[in-house]
């Protein structure tokens, strides 16, 4: 059974209800531990029945936030390799298409500009509630000496993001118990292992998951392991893979109605909406496309039944590789595309996964970047940010049609101004930590 | 497999990285080279041998007379480090030392079967030329029936039919028989192989033979994804005469499925290999060289579900592969295990050459398709098709 009340409460829930959130990409000091300890109580857990409903918290940290937490080094080693490079590194950039304007040089935090140790991240229901324990939380970076670069986030009332297109809340079902709770085949229940350490996945396996020396403590710490000569650290945490990623709103809309336009005249103002709804493969409100063209959007994030000539053996592959996203909105909504107000907007992606490398990069590289996904030959997803390599000419777009392909050029629209690798540890991983 | 001279190891590195991008420059003159390596055994840092590895077609002594005729001083420059080596080389020295090295691949699959370089770049070529059409006339053409565009297409891009050349070098008639050869190889090493497991199980009930997994420093590729990537692995067979019996057995069932799996347009699982082949060396370890499009996680994985059988029925036999049974359970289909059993046997690979980095295995076959439905009689199926292959 799965160990709720010792997973951090973002795995299960999206907080929904809480839809104004803060999140803070810290630095941490000498004393990382203690203001760690002071924050053990704050943090939220997947049991539903929490007391302080109105505010969430939640906190997870990097590789050199674990350092700077005093893990030691051998402990720090059984983390696997993608999380101990970190987002920016070179392997990892590659994997991801971060280069040229994407390039981690360029970003906001976890790049060059700024160290990301540990991302503390809190939701409320209403601004006033935020404010308060924002208040309450930075009062405790002054005291530790932690510096914090801050971004506001939020789901907004309509659920659409700022490209117009209705949030369809494609997220995995996670399988608890024996209870399924869809019977739809295409959206078949994953087990917790997919997305929690400590759980077997769906080939029957446990993820590999970080162990450090056993301690003794007043605490509850994690279970032993290695003979009871270790602690499992990774029990009940989760890898979390954060992007901020700037969305051109009106960029996006110009391209639409251009293109578009030009595409299919005879349908007036209908043409820019009909080519975006193409570039996202769903419609506004959501719908899936009935001629989905192969390099959309939703159609690589999630290929379900449509990879080779097998539907059983298509989602068989793909349900190895989801990631539960939980993104929100930051910067104010754009009030008409065609009125530009130069403010930058887009999306705080969050994934969380149980291996970085097998899931939210293998997403990455084998479906959104990869030109040769469904038998195309130089595309790459059209809304996700990709640099340009040597000889690179992925920037087309093709919509089935009859009788043959329509091929236009693309532009890009999205480009990543921030991102890390963190683990967002089980309570009791964090009453480990807490030690010092 | 060529020894480096003891203290020429950490040279050897620096210069293979300095220089590689040279070296591909030349290597792209050698008309029969389809891909080349230069991969590194031994501790980082101070490699004890370089794995020198080329894919091509022809006979191998006019390949190598183009190699050093178009990267003589390049390649020379790369094996001074090596012993045995003399300089000033002429082509029968070079010829010569790579011969002494020569280790021969005891399974070697192809996505372009029996396609030459040159045949292959054509074919690319051919696509973007059928797309190019299609976009410049797509007013007319949307016009027409897709016999009509197909018919017009071929008129326009003037294909010769005797461009066409059957798939494989061998006959029709011989791929079951060879099939069926494979199967009969595969039922046998099977059960070689269950049987040494069973050993090793009743073995592993006393000894620990658990192996620690890491993936050596320097592996890994920042490779751009789309392009091609390279995959060189090297893993130690299990000790005992069985398991190299079973090993050797496993090779040559393999040898004769792959041809089989080529003749067929690739299995599912192999779809992403544009190449690959394994090499067992005569001190028990055994290599492994692959090239493939996208990502290595993604050719694991579809290793994993699809094609766990052929990969498991050859590493099973090595040490630090996840634990099977036979060929029959466990191993491959375990993706995890697979994927710590690649990364900690990769090797670091410093120079890596394709004569078409850009194509995918996928879009090599769909490009040949298109020229077998360009250079034939096109009907309404067939013209289709051919519009169909042309996604982008």
């Amino acid at each position: 059974m799965l160990e709720l009340d010792d997973i951090q409460g973002l795995v299960f829930s999206g907080y929904a209800r809480q839809p104004f959130a803060r999140y803070w990409f810290l630095e941490l000091a000498a004393g990382g531990a203690a203001w760690l300890a002071r924050l053990l109580f704050r943090i939220s857990t997947s049991e539903r029945r929490e007391r302080r409903a109105d505010r969430r918290v939640n906190v997870a940290f990097s590789a050199s936030g674990l350092r700077a937490l005093g893990l030691p080094e051998p402990a720090l080693a059984t983390f696997p390799r993608a999380f101990l490079d970190g987002m920016a590194a070179p392997e990892r950039a590659a994997a991801l298409g971060d280069g040229g304007e994407n390039a981690a040089d360029h970003w906001d935090f976890g790049g060059a500009r700024g160290r990301v140790d540990a991302l503390l991240l809190a939701y409320a229901t209403d601004p006033d509630e935020l404010d308060e324990e924002s208040d309450e939380l930075e009062d405790e970076f002054e005291r530790f000496g932690i510096k914090a670069h801050v971004e506001d986030a939020y789901l907004p009332a309509d659920r659409r993001g700022h490209f117009g297109f209705l949030d369809p809340r494609s997220n995995p079902h996670i399988r608890r118990g024996f209870r399924l709770r869809r019977q739809d085949p295409l959206e078949r229940a994953l087990p917790a292992g997919e997305f929690v350490l400590g759980y077997r996945n769906t080939d029957g396996h446990f993820a590999e998951g970080p162990r450090a020396p056993l301690r003794t403590s007043a605490r509850a710490l994690p279970p032993l392991v290695d003979a009871r000569r270790a602690v499992d650290l990774g029990r009940n945490g989760t890898f979390v893979a954060v992007r901020k990623l700037a969305q051109d709103v009106p960029g996006f809309w110009r391209y639409a109605a251009q293109t578009g336009g030009a595409l299919w005249p005879e349908a007036g103002p209908r043409a820019a909406t009909r080519l975006a709804e193409h570039l996202v493969g769903r419609t506004l409100d959501g719908a899936r496309l009935e001629r989905c063209p192969f390099g959309a959007h939703a159609r690589r994030a999630n290929p379900r039944e449509t990879l080779g000539a097998d539907p059983a053996a298509s989602l068989a592959l793909v349900q190895k590789h989801r990631v539960i996203r939980r993104g929100r909105l930051y910067g104010e909504k754009l009030a008409s595309a065609s009125e530009p107000d130069g403010r930058e907007r887009g999306l705080l992606f969050m994934a969380l996964c149980a291996d970085l490398e097998r899931q939210f990069e293998f997403m990455h590289g084998a479906w959104l970047g990869n030109p040769k996904f469904g038998g195309l030959t130089h595309e790459r997803d059209p809304l996700v940010p990709w640099a340009a390599s040597a000889g690179d000419d992925a920037d087309t777009f093709s919509l089935p049609a009859s009788p043959y392909r329509r091929t236009v050029p693309l532009e890009r629209f999205v480009r990543v101004r921030g991102g890390a690798y963190l683990f967002m540890p089980s309570l009791r991983a964090l009453a480990y930590l807490a030690e010092g | 497999m060529l020894p480096v001279q003891a203290g020429f190891g950490e040279p050897l590195a620096l210069l293979l990285a300095a220089s590689a991008a040279t070296v591909r420059g030349k290597l792209r003159s050698v008309p029969s080279l389809h891909f080349a390596r230069c991969a590194l055994l031994g501790p980082p840092g101070a490699p004890s041998e370089l794995l020198f590895a080329t894919t091509f077609d022809d006979e191998a002594a006019a390949h190598l007379a183009e190699l050093w005729q178009h990267a003589g001083p390049e390649l020379a420059a790369i094996f001074s480090h090596c012993s045995g080596w003399r300089a000033p080389a002429t082509l029968d020295d070079f010829t010569r030392f790579l011969e002494r090295g020569a280790c021969p691949s005891a399974a070697l699959f192809t996505a372009f079967d029996a396609l030459g370089v040159e045949r292959v770049r054509d074919d690319a070529r051919l696509r973007r030329e059928l797309a190019r059409f299609l976009d410049a006339h797509a007013t007319e053409l949307r016009e027409l029936s897709p016999l009509e565009i197909g018919t017009r297409a071929q008129t326009e891009l003037g294909v010769a039919k005797a461009s066409v050349t059957a798939p494989s070098g061998r006959s029709p008639r011989e791929r079951p028989r060879l099939a069926v050869a494979a199967w009969a190889g595969l039922t046998l090493t099977g059960l070689r192989a269950a049987l040494a497991d069973v050993i090793d199980f009743v073995r592993e009930l006393w000894l620990d033979t658990s192996v620690r997994l890491e993936r050596a420093p320097g592996a890994g590729s920042t490779a751009p994804l789309g392009a091609q990537r390279c995959f060189s692995h090297v893993a130690r067979v299990k000790p005992g005469r069985f398991r190299r019996a079973a090993l050797r057995l496993a090779l040559r069932a393999l040898a004769a499925l792959s041809f089989a799996a080529t003749a067929a347009g690739g299995s599912e699982g192999t779809r992403s290999i544009l190449a690959a082949r394994w090499v067992l060396l005569d001190d028990g370890r055994l290599v492994f060289l692959a090239n493939h499009d996208g990502s290595l996680r993604a050719a694991l994985g579809a290793f994993a579900l699809r094609a766990s059988a052929l990969v498991g029925m050859v590493w099973s036999q090595t040490l630090g592969f996840p634990r099977s049974f036979g060929w029959f359970a466990g191993g491959a289909r375990d993706e995890l295990g697979l994927a710590a059993f690649a990364a900690a046997g990769e090797l670091s690979t410093p120079l890596w050459y394709s004569a078409y980095p850009e194509l995918g295995a996928d879009e090599m076959r769909a490009n040949a398709e298109i020229r077998a439905l360009l250079a034939g009689d096109l009907d309404a199926p067939g013209a289709a098709r051919l519009l169909a292959l042309v996604r982008d």
